[in-house]
């Protein structure tokens, strides 16, 4: 099964509060037992004294130029995953990847010296659950 | 502001909503009353929706966390009945809730 | 055993002239299930370190950055405390604010940090992780805070979290607040004044680290289950649409808003200030707390863009706005921003204006006095004018920079009867001659004037029957809902949890510290003693410091003039309701009828024999 409708976290700024939920919830979905933001693959960028927050996330798109850039292929696409997952195992930390990416949606684990990428939560999304002002959404492509 | 019925004259009650009613908050209701009408009776005589709501909302619970005032002062749901209104009357219905 | 949620340390910080020594404590283990953290571990903090000999503004008294546990995770909105002694009261004084502040002393691997000792010139603390330093902020000294913090985003990066006082804490102003995210305020009491005392313009913290959940697939379902019940309650809309803004609204229908500095209950200009006209003429979007599903404050803009800011709180319309009879919401955004930019309590600062004002409107106080001012109520363009005055202790603006109990002994002439304030501390937005617990509240407050304790106001006669025009059932109800704060302000998480939002019980808040910290055994009942030992050791902190019944009382207007106006209209509160009320408060605490004092056996009940000892009587 490959990702026809490409799905992805979408998001509306203006909606943003700038409470960092997503990046708490998003860090403990993928380390049980903790949250770290900084572990997060979404990342918040708020500027407080306008009340401007930007919530930013990998949007899967089709080029993926993060797995092309990768020297490694510790980026790939798993059978019936559909989008590029990092293996947190075999990445080396060269960080060609956050590099490459246009959007600036690669992070990186400073601690486990490894990528950051969305993985979708495997399809329903532990942010987006989470946000309680609808700033990030799931978006089908056309 | 809306109004009930057509009527041009005669003895009508404001009703303004505070708190969410009929998925809005903040918004009035001009009422034709008898004079002399109780309030309950003022509350059953409107819309099924609203009268559905403010009856889930003000009058059933035993304590409820809505309240009402009838030109400034607060009327328990206990006293809806004894209530008779001239026709000029402001009713306003709240949110109890002080989160200061 | 290992416990989860917390950070384990207390970082204890000398600032020693020209440099800083630190050292850094484990939290204490056999105190810590006693008080937990937040306002109870910071309060045996500072019941260490600040007794009676230590003056507020004196190097030795410590400012203490506190969380709890459950601060920085993702529960509800995470708060931290700034805890010290009150350079406006003497007594103890906590003062709580939301900000990314609060998540970031646990990701830097704190649970509270301890700031004593003086600079030699202006400075700021650099915490990162585990390094400290302390660094020249002479450029930054006389700069508002809202400047002041926008510079060191830049110098340090946005990554770094920044409390800063302004220039009412650089000049001791005791009602100074300390400020973070712009808009955030730990506001009452003085914090800033603490912070200017030791030439500490600034703390910045800046953490990788993150926190442990003991049962995180539980957390994730308790989540949920707080959104839902979010969805389910009775105000969670309304607060997330409006913020305390609705208050307005509220305390207007049973005319309890403060007006004219407490002359009336109503203010015939309130549609003006109010939640509606809010949101519809200024507001422009919303901001939230660290964690907060329920985002509550307003970021709105005024007076043609040139005024912007997250509030105005209800604290801010009634007291800087109704207060002081001005109905012009923009006004009130403005006067918002200034107390921001200079770093002063919204509600300490509109209370003693409006105290000028009355003084001025009974000829207490000519213009010449005033610098020309004229300071009728409703004169938008005066109060503007005198917040800068009072943060710069310039001209007029330094008779009232004092607060409005120094201002009053300043002016003498009688005014000391509507000077509004509890134990020095200038008394927020409820007028308690329309419900009589309110006063019972302020007058049992542990920092003072306060309103963070209880707010015995349009409650719901459902598990409490009270009488808001007489004394029965008053003490208990007042006493509960100060006990229903206290797991909260320990935790520490938003007091949106409770009634007017989330509607979480007891038991909801111990299964939140049994799934972060891992406690399996904690119970509802647990808390509630944890509540009644935390709210007597403050207590206890303040009978140290001498206060004893005497001081639990309220200003003359309420107690012996009638409301002219609502439904208090024409009522006398009187010394003897007041006292019936305390009679059966303290019996309720545990407390010598006599002089307020908590007694040994209500020591001993509370286990605080080891922090307290022997209380002077």
């Amino acid at each position: 099964m490959t990702n026809d409708r490409r799905r992805y976290i979408e998001s509306n700024p203006q909606n943003c509060s700038g409470c960092r939920l997503c990046e708490l919830v998003c860090s403990t979905k993928h380390n049980p037992g903790m949250t770290n933001s900084k572990k997060a693959r979404i990342r918040v960028v708020i500027e407080h004294r306008e009340n401007k927050n930007d919530p930013r996330v990998c949007r899967q798109c089709p080029e993926h130029p993060c797995l092309e850039a990768c020297p490694v292929e510790a980026i790939r696409i798993p059978p019936g995953r559909g989008i590029p997952i990092v293996e947190a195992e075999v990445c080396t930390g060269c960080r060609a990847c956050v590099e490459a990416c246009p959007g600036g949606f690669m992070y990186f684990d400073e601690d486990a010296n490894a990528a950051l990428k969305c993985d979708f939560c495997g399809g329903d999304p532990e942010c987006v659950k989470n946000c309680p002002q609808n700033a990030i959404f799931v978006k089908t492509a056309e | 502001m809306g109004t009930l019925e057509g009527k041009d004259s005669g003895p009508r009650v404001t009703i303004r909503f505070l708190a969410p009613f009929r998925g809005r908050d903040n918004w009035s209701l001009e009422v034709p009353i008898t004079p002399g009408e109780p309030l309950s009776s003022v509350f059953q005589r409107l819309e099924a929706g609203l009268c559905r709501e403010l009856k889930e909302k003000v009058i059933d619970p035993p304590h409820p966390p809505f309240g009402v005032n009838v030109n400034g002062k607060r009327v328990v749901k206990d006293q809806f009945e004894q209530v008779r209104l001239t026709g000029s009357e402001q009713i306003s219905i709240l949110a109890l809730l002080v989160g200061g | 055993m290992k416990l989860c949620g917390y950070a384990g340390k207390v970082l204890d910080i000398q600032l020693d002239g020209e440099k800083v020594v630190w050292k850094t404590e484990p939290l204490e283990e056999k105190i810590l299930r006693r008080l937990i953290g937040g306002r109870g571990y910071g309060a045996y903090l500072l019941y260490r370190l600040a007794g009676p000999t230590v003056k507020p503004l004196d190097p030795a008294n410590p400012v203490i950055l506190s969380t709890g546990p459950l601060t920085g995770t993702p529960l509800a909105g995470s708060k931290f405390v700034s805890i010290t002694k009150s350079p406006l009261t003497g007594l103890f004084l906590d003062s709580y604010s939301g900000g990314e502040l609060a998540g970031e002393i646990k990701y830097a691997g704190y649970d509270h940090i301890v700031i004593r000792g003086r600079c030699a010139f202006p400075s700021y603390l650099y915490i990162e992780n585990g390094k400290i330093e302390l660094r020249d902020a002479s450029h930054l000294w006389g700069q508002s805070a809202l400047d002041t913090e926008e510079t060191l985003k830049k110098e340090l990066g946005s990554e770094a979290k920044i409390l800063v006082t302004g220039p009412a804490g650089e000049n001791l102003v005791p009602f100074a607040c300390v400020c973070t995210d712009y808009y955030h305020q730990s506001g009452r009491g003085g914090v800033g004044a603490v912070m200017g005392s030791k030439n500490l313009k600034a703390v910045a913290v800046r953490g990788s680290g993150g926190i442990t959940l003991a049962d995180s697939a539980g957390l994730e379902r308790f989540r949920l289950y707080l959104i839902e019940k979010f969805k389910k309650s009775n105000y969670g809309e309304l607060r997330v649409k409006y913020g305390t803004t609705y208050t307005t609204v509220s305390v207007s229908s049973i005319g309890v808003l403060p007006t004219r500095n407490f002359q009336q209950g109503t203010f015939e200009g309130i549609e003006k200030i109010n939640c509606f006209t809010m949101k519809e003429k200024i507001w422009e979007s919303d901001h939230g707390c660290l964690g907060c599903q329920a985002p509550c404050m307003n970021f709105v803009r005024g007076r043609k863009g040139k005024v912007r800011v997250a509030g105005p709180e209800y604290e801010t319309i009634a007291l800087l706005g109704s207060n002081v009879g001005v109905d012009d919401i923009e006004a009130v955004a403005w006067f918002n921003e200034l107390c921001d930019a200079y770093g002063v309590d919204t509600i300490s600062c509109g209370n003693v204006i409006a105290f000028a004002m009355e003084c001025y409107e009974r000829g207490l106080l000519d213009q010449k006095t005033t610098d020309g001012l004229d300071l009728r109520f409703g004169n938008a363009e005066a109060v503007g004018a005198l917040i800068p005055k009072i943060a710069k202790r310039e001209g007029f603006g330094n008779w009232l920079a004092d607060g409005v109990r120094k201002a009053a002994e300043r002016i003498g002439k009688g005014s000391e009867h509507f000077s509004i304030h509890v134990k020095g501390m200038e008394i927020p937005g409820y007028e308690p001659r329309g419900a009589y617990p309110m006063g019972l509240a302020y007058a049992t407050a542990t920092r003072g004037g306060c309103h963070r304790r209880a707010k015995p106001v349009e409650i719901p006669k459902n598990r409490f029957q009270y009488d808001n025009f007489g004394y029965q059932g008053n003490a208990e109800m007042v006493k509960k809902l100060q006990d229903a704060r206290e797991p909260i302000h320990c935790g520490i998480l938003c007091d949106a949890l409770l009634r007017f939002c989330f509607e979480a019980d007891m038991k909801d808040v111990a299964d939140m510290y049994r799934m972060v910290v891992g406690w399996e055994d904690i119970s509802a009942q647990e808390l509630s003693t944890l509540a009644e030992r935390v709210y007597t050791l403050t207590r206890c902190y303040n009978v140290r410091e001498g206060t004893r019944r005497k001081d639990d009382t309220l200003p003359p207007r309420f107690l012996h003039d009638p409301l002219p106006d609502g439904p208090g209209k024409g009522k006398i509160m009187g010394d003897d309701t007041l006292n019936r009320m305390l009679d059966e408060y303290y019996d309720l605490r545990g407390w010598d009828r006599r002089t307020g004092v908590p007694t040994p056996e209500t020591i001993r009940r509370l286990d605080l024999e080891e922090i307290v000892g022997s209380l002077p009587e």
